[in-house]
């Protein structure tokens, strides 16, 4: 599903280059549950970003489904993200001023899915969020670990077949956390979905199938 | 996907009371201002529109050489426009009318005096308008009148009064023969009857041959296409061939200017017409349009400053699929949702405040709801306001990329800052430039009110009065003297308010060949310098018994170049006379203009006005109660009418007031919304700069270093638009001040004051937004990091 080649990311501070990914190398299968680990300010949430397409490499080939991702336009490669690839983030980043069922249908509108369709796909997440009674609140209203299954909700209510996650649980405590995996578990087990988290906790990361290590850019073990 | 933009601007709008509040009141004040301009401009342009021949109808002006100087009117001969009709087959349709007069109506008891035009039977040739009763046959004769629907009610207190007679100035009776809807008070010819020119009169048969003198007005209806200049010239051809000896008509030139011109194009200078009223609809229309572009600035202003909040939702969005083009489209529904809402509050501003716009214009101006133009133009405004207010925070948001803004905090670059800064400085040139018109305005009318007139118009009062009154004068002279509260009494040929009329022949020994010599003339009775409290520089004034005497002003002696005036002797309307008295100049027509040459003839039965000075600390109502007591026992038939001299010379100052409150009114306005759109700003600026004053101060920083820190560039953004504003403003004025010969000179100071209440305005608008910052406790801003 996904192949990186010999990626590099840097930029640059007044006359120094500072490299923050080299040559990375990387093959992701439809259906694997990936965990990137590694300390602060050793690439993690770039390469997360360069493979959701949120940001791009300053060198190298990332190919998603044999498209050559960097060569395509703009409008092209925001389709291809749009169909494929759902988002999840530590700080939730919902929107403050729409309700939680707002929240979730937002992204159905931008795949512009008809009303009654929507409506149908927002109820069948939040029964199986359990959060159906939560639906006309506002994130304030929320605890953190409700925001967050808010968060996950609106990532996979379009299906789509790659999750990435940038420490979803870092804002959690331990049992939220907990809740949060296990539902990870169950999306990638039950309905395949290819899932890349980033995290800091090991523990975390034994949710994954396969521990991908950065350090300093550069990938430690597969 | 539109509701739920429009649901989640209603939310950002509620949530954010104050912000919205200052958005949507600046885009509706300016939006009201433009609305409200625009409706005047419409009006003004919409004049005489009611007439059916609107396009084919044309006034003649003839431009002549007096005394050097090329002057521009629409007097002409009496049989000019039959003869152009019957010489001319281009020429459908062509009247004579006359400047307007008031008359006297009477049937049974009832009296009143309404103004009205006495015209030549062709006129509904060229005019249309809506009969009621009757139709255009109903001039035909000369004992016929026209009459308007509220002049008709006025008088029978009903509609259909055909047949009924009419007394006119007591003196010829006339038949109501058609009764026409009330025209539209945008109309250049305004008039409560019509009134045939009464063909039996002597003088009237006189006129009909008089190719020399000119004392009406003449409208052709031509043909659609005609060659205006070409007809022009067979028009004077046809005014030289007839009359019978040079004259400065027929050395001049002659115009026909069309309808569409009569209201905004009424100025002529030097022989061209120079616009009019067409430069005030213009500027204002400009006017109109910065406010609204200033009113949209504040909103781009004042969106961008709480790009940090909306940044992050951005970012959000694009992760969630969106695309820039559907983010482009929530932010400008964004924008159109408060362009609405600030409309809606424009709305109620104009509805309450049209009557008190409506007074200071003295215009009729209304609300044309039923008019689809009006709304089509009203949603233009919206969308067009909507679009330019919200294209460029809609442009800089949705271009945000979302890794940078979802990151951290995201701080809008330096950048970002210096478009905002070009649209303040220019809001504040516009301002400042408004602020000083208004001041030079204000101090050009203070300059003029404050002219030596040459005479006194405190406590004067002019009572309209005709020939008959000479039966009666030494009776109510009297009368009014005995009663201890009237100081003086006389009588001139008309108020001396007003204009008087013009000779070129006064002729006297060794009078140079200047046939463009041309003096203005008033008939007076006995003591009129005193009355006037005018000052006599040589000679002495007018006393009993003076006939065949006149007095003349100094500009009068200047242009004809007298040496010894007093005691010359001169010729004027067939009689030699004596010069008696030389009297300073005196004000009496525009005065802006310079004193112009003056004769006074002495003719005690020439009346057309009673001047009374009233003595100082007497009650104005008590003795106006006298006055008209007395009038009416001795001069029944007429009614009292009168004007005070000081409240007519003020009146003379109502288009510089207006304009003077108009610059007043949009010069506040417009600094409001530049304040509003400079609060944006600030707070933009120091949203970005929080952390920076937190640190400034743990490391010590005193508040008022602080606010000073803060409010250098904004200083120095209100000091560059100073410099910018300040040529445009002098140069704007200057021109403007050209209108008038006597006038101000723009002083420095003045540019001083403005520079001191901007810098003052600016300062208050800053610090209000600084000062929170200043005194905010480090701690907390510092933390959010």
């Amino acid at each position: 599903m996904i192949q990186l080649k010999n990626i590099f990311k840097w930029i640059n501070t007044g006359s120094n280059r500072v490299f923050i990914l080299k040559d990375i190398n990387l093959e992701i299968g439809e259906g694997d549950f990936v965990s990137i680990m590694g300390p602060s300010g050793s690439g993690k949430s770039t390469l997360l970003n360069i493979i959701g397409m949120l940001d791009e490499a300053s060198e190298g080939q990332y190919l998603f489904n044999d498209t050559d991702v960097f060569s395509l336009k703009e409008k092209q490669r925001s389709q291809l993200y749009k169909e494929n690839i759902g988002f999840v983030f530590q700080a939730y980043h919902l929107i403050d001023e729409l309700t939680v069922y707002e929240n979730i249908e937002t992204p159905l509108l931008y795949h512009n899915i008809k009303q009654s369709e929507r409506q149908a796909m927002v109820a069948d997440i939040l029964d199986r969020f359990n959060i159906v009674g939560k639906k006309d609140l506002f994130p304030s209203q929320l605890s953190g670990g409700q925001q967050q299954l808010v968060g996950i909700a609106r990532a996979i209510v379009t299906k789509p077949k790659l999750l990435l996650a940038d420490e979803p649980t870092g804002n959690l405590n331990s049992s939220q956390g907990e809740e949060i995996m296990e539902l990870f578990r169950k999306l990638n087990e039950e309905n395949g979905t290819t899932i890349i988290q980033v995290t800091h906790s090991e523990k975390n990361a034994a949710y994954g199938k396969r521990i991908i290590e950065l350090l300093d850019g550069r990938v430690e073990n597969k | 996907m539109i509701r739920t933009f429009f649901l989640i601007a209603w939310r950002n709008i509620s949530k954010n009371k104050l912000f919205s509040l200052i958005n949507i009141a600046g885009l509706g004040i300016g939006m009201a201002c433009t609305i409200m301009i625009l409706l005047w401009v419409q009006y003004e342009r919409s004049w005489n529109k009611t007439q059916k021949n609107y396009d084919q109808i044309y006034q003649g002006f003839s431009t002549r050489n007096f005394n050097g100087e090329l002057s521009t009117g629409s007097d002409l001969m009496f049989p000019l426009p039959k003869a152009a009709k019957e010489n001319f087959p281009e020429v459908e349709g062509a009247t004579l009318v006359s400047y307007g007069e008031n008359t006297l109506f009477t049937t049974g008891d009832k009296k009143i005096k309404r103004p009205t035009i006495t015209v030549t039977n062709d006129f509904f040739d060229v005019f249309t308008y809506d009969f009621i009763h009757g139709d255009a046959s109903a001039i035909k004769e000369s004992n016929g009148i026209v009459l308007t629907e509220s002049t008709a009610k006025a008088l029978f207190n009903n509609t259909d009064v055909i047949g009924k007679m009419i007394e006119l100035n007591r003196y010829r009776t006339v038949t109501v023969r058609a009764v026409v809807k009330d025209m539209p008070a945008s109309s250049t010819l305004l008039f409560d009857a019509i009134i045939p020119f009464n063909m039996s009169s002597e003088g009237v048969k006189q006129s009909l041959t008089d190719w020399v003198n000119c004392n009406n007005r003449t409208f052709y209806k031509v043909k659609q296409g005609t060659n205006i200049a070409s007809l022009e010239q067979k028009l004077l051809t046809l005014i030289k061939k007839s009359s019978p000896a040079e004259n400065p008509t027929t050395r001049g030139s002659l115009l026909l200017q069309p309808m569409s011109k009569w209201r905004l194009y009424e100025e002529f200078r030097n022989g061209k017409n120079t616009g009019g009223r067409i430069q005030y609809v213009n500027l204002f229309t400009w006017i109109a349009i910065i406010i609204l572009i200033i009113a949209c600035v504040n909103f781009m202003n004042l969106s961008t400053a709480r790009s940090e909040k909306r940044a992050r939702e951005v970012g959000i969005r694009k992760t969630l699929g969106s695309e820039k083009k559907q983010l482009l489209l929530q932010f400008l529904c964004e924008s159109l949702l408060m362009s609405i809402l600030a409309f809606i509050l424009a709305g109620c501003l104009i509805y309450t405040s049209l009557p008190f716009f409506n007074g200071i214009l003295n215009q009729q101006i209304a609300i044309p709801y039923q008019e689809p133009l009006f709304w089509t133009g009203i949603i233009c405004i919206i969308i067009l306001t909507g679009i330019i207010a919200g294209s460029y925070p809609a442009f800089y948001l949705s271009s945000l990329k979302p890794v940078k803004v979802l990151k951290g905090i995201f701080l809008p670059g330096k950048q970002a800052l210096l478009p905002r800064r070009i649209l303040v400085t220019a809001q504040f040139a516009v301002s400042i430039i408004l602020i000083s018109a208004t001041l030079i305005i204000y101090q050009q009318i203070k300059h003029v009110q404050n002219r030596d007139l040459g005479y006194d118009t405190n406590n004067l009062i002019m009572v309209t009065a005709n020939n008959d009154m000479g039966k009666n004068y030494e009776v109510i002279r009297n009368s009014l003297l005995q009663s201890g509260m009237i100081d003086a009494v006389n009588t001139t040929s008309l108020p001396v308010s007003d204009i008087f009329g013009f000779t070129s022949g006064v002729r006297w020994a060794g009078a140079p060949e200047d046939p463009n010599l041309i003096i203005g003339f008033l008939g007076t009775g006995e003591n009129f310098a005193d009355i006037m409290k005018a000052r006599i520089l040589d000679g002495r004034d007018f006393k009993q018994g003076d006939s065949n005497c006149v007095i003349f002003n100094k500009e009068a002696i200047r242009v004809m170049k007298l040496k010894n005036p007093v005691g010359t002797t001169i010729s004027w309307a067939g009689r030699e006379r004596r010069i008696t008295g030389i009297i300073d100049d005196l004000i009496m027509t525009s005065p802006y203009a310079l004193p112009i040459p003056l004769m006074l003839a002495y003719d005690p039965n020439w009346i057309g006005s009673l001047n009374i000075r009233i003595k100082k600390d007497v009650e104005l109502q008590k003795a106006l109660q006298l006055i008209e007591s007395t009038y009416k026992k001795y001069n029944a038939e007429y009614p009292f009418e009168y004007t005070f001299a000081d409240k007519a010379f003020n009146e003379k100052f109502a288009n510089e007031k207006l304009i003077g409150s108009l610059a007043f009114i949009f010069a506040s306005l417009a600094i409001f919304i530049c304040c509003l759109g400079l609060f944006g700003l600030v707070s933009f600026s120091i949203e970005r700069r929080t952390k920076e004053i937190g640190i400034r101060k743990i490391l010590g920083a005193s508040i008022q270093s602080l606010l000073t820190l803060m409010s250098k560039e904004f200083l120095l953004l209100v000091l560059i638009s100073f410099s910018i504003a300040i040529p445009v403003a002098w140069w704007l004025m200057k021109s403007w001040l050209m209108n008038f010969s006597y006038r101000i000179t723009i002083s420095i100071g003045i540019f001083f004051i403005v520079g001191l209440i901007t810098l003052l305005i600016c300062l208050i608008t800053v610090g209000l937004n600084a000062f929170k910052t200043a005194t905010a406790n480090p701690v907390k801003s510092l933390r959010t990091e």
